[in-house]
C-alpha cells in the first residue's frame, strides 16, 4: 500500500511552476529520499503532503485519503525552516504538539518525557526553549514531529544546521522510526545522507521527477569503472570501451583505469578475463556515486553536496 | 473545535506569564485603590481635632454631639472642656481672645487629647438677645464648623420664637418645618446630571473595551508575528487548519480580555462598597444602570462585540506581517480609523447622548459597540438596539469570514513574501517572487 501518492501534480506561483507533473509513490515502511537542488520543489512537494499548500492540478493522497489535518494524529513533520515557542518549557512544547496531534493530555506527557530521556534533554525538561543551544533546540524540534510516534514521518532537510555528532544521531533516530514501521520521506540536497539512509529515492529538477528507484538502481543509471592490474591492456574484452594505463610497475605489471559501455556488468568482465586465460594481479569496481548520477541527472544544475 | 482550544489556551497561558499583562491588569486597581483612598483622604480631617463648648445651660452641646453621631463622625472630634486659664465668667470677648492662642494646642484629657480647632461660646440666656459666639481655626473640620454652627443657629431661633411669645411646642414645631422632598425622575425628560450620572459606567466600559482592546490586540500581533519569525507556522499549520489556528486566537485573546474586565469590575466594585459619603451616593447612581436585568448582559455583548471586531483587525495585520516594522505600516492608520471616531464620539454622548454623530455610529458596525455601551446609559430605543445589533453581528460575521480568507491566503504563503513586502515591490516597480 502506498502511504503518499502524487499523481500529475502541479504546483505554480504565478508564472513560476514549482512542481510540474510529479507523479510518484512512496510504498509504506522503509525510507524515501526526496532529492534535488535548492529550488527543486522538494518543499513545495512536502508541503502539499500536508494541505498546508494547495496544489494548481492533480491529484495527492496521504495514508488513503486527500491531505487534510484528519491525518495529522498519524503524520510527524519536520520544517526546514524550524522555530519553537520560546517562552514554553521543553516538554511543554512537546505536549503541546502531540495535543495538536490529537494526543490526550496524559499521553502527550508521558510521550514527551520519554522523548525527552531519548535525546538526552532530561536535564532541560522544564526549562524554557530559549535557554536551549541551537543544536538543542533541534532536538527538540524533531521530538515535537515525533512525539505521535507518526505512521508516516515527513522531514523536509531534516541535517540542515547539525553538527556531525547530531546529524549521526538525527540518523539513528530516522532508521530507528522505520524499523519501529513508520515510512519516513525526507528531503535532501546531500546525497550521502541519502545514499546511507534511503531505500527508495526520487530525483528532483526544477519541480520535475528525474528518477525513481533504489539507491542501486541509480547507481547502475551511470557506468562502473574499473581499476585492474594485469600484463596487457584490456580494451579487447566484451563490454570495455576504453582502458587507459595509469602506472608501470617494475616487474612489468600495469595499472589501467577501465571504462565499461552504459549497461555492461563488470562481473561479465571478471568472468571473461578467466575465461580467456587473461592474467590479473587485481580487479576492483567502482560503481557512481549518487552525487555523480545526480551531476549527470540534472546536467548543469548544481547546488548539492556529496 | 478541539484544536482550536488548545491554542486559545496556549494563547492565554503565554499572555498571561507576560510581565506586560499583570501590569495592565494591576494598573486600574491600583488607580481606583489610590482614588479611593484620596476621597478618604479628603473626606476626612487630616487629623482628629478637638472642640470646646461653653454652655452652661446645656441646651447645644448635646445636639452638637448628636448630630456628630448621624453624620458618622463622631470619632473625628474630641469634645474637650475649656483650657483652665480660659475665663468662664467674663464675657464672650475675655473667653475668646484666650481660647483663640489655644488653636492647634493640645486640649483635652490625656490620650484623648487633640489640637484645639474651634469653641462655641453660648450664653446662658439666649432668650434676651444675647447670641452664641463661634471661633475656628483656620485649619478647622468644615463639615465640624456646619454642624456646631447649625446647632448653634437652631438654638438661637428657638429662642426668638418664643421670646415672640411662641409656646416652647410651637417654636419646636416651626423650627422643624422643612419643604418635603420627593425623589424621583421623570421619565420623559430626566435631568441631565441624571442622564450624565448613569452614563459613567458605560462610558467607563468603552474606554477599558479601547484599552484592553488595543492592549491586548497588540499582544496578539506580536505573537502571531513571533510565529511567523519563529518559523513556528509551519509546524503549527501542518497540524491544524487556519481557521482553526485564527479562531484559538481569537478565543485565547478573547479571554484574556474578559479576564482584564473581570478584575476591574471587581476592583470597581470593591471600591464602590469601600466608599462613603458624597463619592458613594455618586458611585450608586452611577451603578443604578445595572439595576435593570438586561443592562449587564447588553454591556457585556457590546464589549465582547467590541472586543472581536478590534480583535480581529490586529489578527489581520499580524498575519500579514513578518515583523513589527511591517506590523507598524498597518497599524497606524487601522488605530486611527477605529480610535479617532470613537474619542470624538465619546466627547458628543457626554454632551449630548442623543448628537446625530452619536446615533449616526450606531449604524456602523465597526463603532457601534462603542456608540451602543456609550448611550445604554441614557436609555436606547428597541429600534436601534435590534437593528444595529443585526448590522453588528453581520458585520462581525464578514470580519471573521475575511479574516480566515487573509489568514489562509498569508499564512500558507509560507516562504512566499509577506503582502506588504509585495505591495512594496510593486511600487518600487519590481515583480512581487
Amino acid at each position: 500500500m502506498a502511504v503518499l501518492t502524487f499523481e500529475a501534480v502541479v504546483k505554480r506561483f504565478g508564472a513560476f511552476t514549482a512542481v510540474d507533473s510529479l507523479s510518484f509513490e512512496v510504498p509504506e515502511g522503509g525510507v524515501f529520499g526526496f532529492l534535488g537542488a535548492n529550488g527543486a520543489g522538494k518543499t513545495t512537494s512536502l508541503r502539499m503532503a500536508l494541505d498546508i499548500l494547495r496544489p494548481t492540478a492533480g491529484r495527492i493522497e496521504v495514508l488513503g485519503r486527500a491531505p487534510g489535518r484528519e491525518q495529522a494524529p498519524m503524520i510527524g513533520f519536520l520544517p526546514e525552516e524550524r522555530g519553537l515557542y520560546r517562552q514554553m518549557s521543553v516538554a511543554g512544547v512537546i505536549s503541546y504538539f502531540g495535543r495538536l496531534k490529537g494526543l490526550s493530555g496524559a499521553a502527550a506527557s508521558s510521550a514527551a518525557t520519554e522523548l525527552v530521556e531519548r535525546l538526552d534533554l532530561g536535564e532541560w525538561v522544564r526549562k524554557p526553549v530559549a535557554s536551549l543551544s541551537k543544536g538543542m533546540s533541534q532536538k527538540v524540534q524533531l521530538a515535537t514531529a515525533l512525539v505521535n510516534a507518526p505512521r508516516l514521518l515527513l522531514l523536509d532537510e531534516p541535517f540542515s544546521g547539525l553538527d556531525p555528532v547530531n546529524q549521526a544521531m538525527l540518523e539513528d533516530l530516522v532508521r530507528d522510526a522505520a524499523a519501529g514501521g513508520a515510512t519516513v520521506v525526507f528531503s535532501t540536497h546531500v546525497m550521502a545522507h541519502a545514499e546511507r539512509l534511503c531505500d527508495r529515492l526520487l530525483l528532483l529538477s526544477a519541480g520535475k521527477s528525474v528518477f525513481q528507484g533504489t539507491v542501486g538502481e541509480a547507481r547502475n543509471l551511470l557506468p562502473a569503472r574499473l581499476r585492474v592490474t594485469a600484463r596487457g591492456a584490456p580494451d579487447r574484452l566484451a563490454g570495455v570501451v576504453r582502458a587507459a594505463a595509469v602506472r608501470t610497475q617494475a616487474d612489468g605489471w600495469t595499472d589501467y583505469e577501465v571504462a565499461l559501455a552504459p549497461g555492461a556488468d563488470p562481473g561479465d568482465v571478471l568472468e571473461a578475463c578467466t575465461a580467456n586465460g587473461f592474467p590479473l594481479r587485481a580487479f576492483q569496481v567502482e560503481r557512481a556515486s549518487l552525487h555523480e548520477v545526480f551531476l549527470h541527472l540534472v546536467g548543469g544544475q548544481s547546488g548539492v553536496a556529496a | 473545535m478541539r484544536r482550536a482550544w488548545l491554542i486559545a489556551l496556549r494563547e492565554y497561558r503565554q499572555v498571561v506569564a507576560t510581565r506586560g499583562f499583570w501590569m495592565l491588569l494591576l494598573v486600574v486597581p491600583i488607580v481606583i485603590a489610590g482614588s479611593v483612598a484620596a476621597t478618604q483622604v479628603l473626606e476626612s480631617p487630616t487629623r482628629s481635632s478637638a472642640f470646646v463648648v461653653v454652655d452652661p445651660a446645656n441646651i447645644v452641646a448635646p445636639v452638637i454631639d448628636r448630630r456628630l453621631a448621624t453624620t458618622g463622625r463622631a470619632g473625628d472630634f474630641v469634645r474637650a472642656p475649656p483650657p483652665v486659664d480660659a475665663p468662664l465668667n467674663s464675657g464672650p470677648e475675655a473667653f475668646g481672645a484666650v481660647i483663640q492662642r489655644h488653636f492647634g494646642l493640645p486640649v483635652g484629657p490625656g490620650a484623648k487629647s487633640a489640637p484645639l480647632a474651634l469653641a462655641l461660646w453660648v450664653p446662658n440666656d439666649l432668650a434676651n438677645g444675647k447670641r452664641a459666639r463661634i471661633w475656628a481655626s483656620p485649619s478647622a473640620d468644615p463639615g465640624l464648623v456646619r454642624i456646631v454652627r447649625a446647632a448653634a443657629g437652631r438654638a438661637e431661633r428657638l429662642a426668638a420664637l418664643r421670646t415672640a411669645g411662641l409656646s416652647p411646642s410651637d417654636a419646636e414645631r416651626i423650627e422643624s418645618l422643612q419643604p418635603q422632598v420627593t425623589t424621583g425622575s421623570n421619565a420623559v425628560a430626566p435631568p441631565r446630571e441624571s442622564l450624565v450620572l448613569r452614563s459613567v459606567l458605560p462610558l467607563a466600559l468603552v474606554y477599558l473595551l479601547l484599552v484592553a482592546a488595543m492592549t491586548t490586540g497588540s499582544m496578539m500581533l506580536q505573537g502571531l508575528i513571533e510565529e511567523r519569525s519563529n518559523k513556528l507556522l509551519e509546524a503549527v499549520l501542518a497540524c491544524v487548519r487556519p481557521e482553526e489556528l485564527m479562531l484559538g486566537k481569537l478565543l485565547g485573546l478573547g479571554a484574556v480580555g474578559l479576564t482584564i474586565l473581570a478584575v476591574w469590575v471587581a476592583c470597581a466594585a470593591a471600591a464602590v462598597q469601600a466608599l462613603h459619603g458624597p463619592a458613594a451616593e455618586m458611585a450608586a447612581a452611577a451603578l443604578q444602570p445595572l439595576r435593570e436585568p438586561w443592562m449587564a448582559p447588553a454591556l457585556l455583548a457590546y464589549f465582547v462585540s467590541g472586543y472581536l471586531i478590534v480583535s480581529t483587525v490586529f489578527l489581520a495585520i499580524g498575519s500579514m506581517s513578518d515583523t513589527m516594522q511591517d506590523a507598524q505600516a498597518y497599524l497606524v492608520p487601522a488605530l486611527m480609523a477605529i480610535m479617532a471616531p470613537v474619542v470624538v464620539m465619546m466627547d458628543a454622548v457626554i454632551v449630548d447622548p442623543e448628537a446625530a454623530i452619536v446615533r449616526a455610529m450606531t449604524w456602523i458596525p465597526p463603532y457601534a459597540p462603542f456608540a451602543m455601551l456609550a448611550r445604554l446609559g441614557g436609555g436606547v430605543s428597541p429600534v436601534e438596539v435590534i437593528g444595529s445589533g443585526i448590522l453588528m453581528i453581520g458585520f462581525i460575521w464578514l470580519e471573521l469570514f475575511l479574516l480566515g480568507r487573509v489568514f489562509r491566503a498569508s499564512l500558507l504563503g509560507v516562504g512566499q513574501p509577506s503582502p506588504l513586502q509585495a505591495v512594496r515591490r510593486l511600487i518600487g516597480g519590481r515583480r512581487a517572487a
